[in-house]
């Protein structure tokens, strides 16, 4: 695989091109990881695939080591492992919230003290997560406690 | 194997919190009506009890063993459980003339007044707790 970066002073904004024989998985899991660092993630649903901007992200998780997104219309799957998509939206105001889940704290409705010190949180579309006792923390100091 | 001795580092300090809790009201019942102190075999079941009630607690409220259930359930099986467990204590410890029906009534009211103004002061501190969050989830969601 050949990379080739130019320098032009002229553009406004960066841009990426693939050239290839054919979009195989590799292909698309590459442009899956560029598109984290323009906050956007790419999606498949019904076959098709598409871009969705990150603020829009409800939240993500692993089911039977797939990962999903979820915005307020649909539900997406994603190439991307949690771990790596933690590393990155963790800059954003993504957290994990349990070992298969990261939320969008923007995207959070209200949140409610549970027993055995979690945190039941629901969101703007109505939707109801649990954070775990050993996240709680992160979410508290998001809440600047 | 970490998460086994955190779950049992928990256990110790809530078996802790109960035996202290529980000495304090015994010791207050007992200056109230006269008696000299706790005996020695009345802080042992007192011990023993946070220890089982302690367990009860961890098992019903949190998904240590139970993942899945009803606050309503968890409520109810617990009372149910933990009412069983100090029966048999007031049994073998002679709290009371086991042959009274009526101190066994009183004994069962007592357990239930208590626990239901404790679950109720859950669910107030709850309530309250989120309204706090929710107004602190307003102003960060605001700044960002």
């Amino acid at each position: 695989m050949e990379i080739l970066i130019h320098e032009d002073k002229r553009l406004s904004d960066s841009r990426i091109e693939i050239y290839c024989p054919e979009v195989s998985e590799e292909i698309l899991d590459m442009a899956a990881r560029i598109r984290v660092y323009d906050k956007k993630i790419t999606g498949m649903k019904d076959g098709g695939t598409y871009i969705v901007e990150v603020p829009k992200i409800l939240y993500l998780d692993t089911v039977d080591k797939k990962t999903f997104f979820y915005t307020k219309e649909a539900v997406y799957e994603t190439p991307l492992k949690l771990y790596e998509l933690e590393e990155r939206l963790g800059r954003s105001d993504f957290f994990r919230a349990s070992k298969s889940a990261i939320i969008n704290f923007n995207q959070i409705q209200s949140l409610r003290p549970d027993f055995g010190g979690r945190m039941l949180v629901q969101m703007r579309n109505g939707e109801k997560l649990y954070v775990s006792r050993q996240y709680v923390p992160v979410l508290k100091k998001k809440l600047g406690l | 194997m970490k998460r086994f001795l955190e779950g049992v580092i928990a256990w110790k300090t809530y078996a802790c919190m109960m035996f202290t809790g529980s000495v304090m009201v015994f010791w207050a019942a007992a200056y109230f009506l006269g008696r000299d102190g706790i005996p020695l075999g009345a802080l042992l079941q007192l011990l023993l009890l946070s220890v089982i009630g302690s367990l009860l607690q961890g098992i019903m409220f949190t998904e240590w063993l139970i993942k899945s259930m009803a606050y309503p359930a968890r409520l109810l099986i617990f009372a149910v459980v933990f009412l069983a467990v100090l029966s048999v204590f007031a049994w073998k410890g002679k709290w009371f003339p086991a042959g009274e029906f009526g101190s066994w009534l009183v004994f069962a009211g007592i357990f239930l007044g208590i626990f239901a103004a404790m679950t109720a002061g859950y669910e107030i501190y709850f309530r309250l707790a989120g309204k706090r969050y929710d107004g602190l989830l307003g102003e960060r969601q605001k700044r960002s």
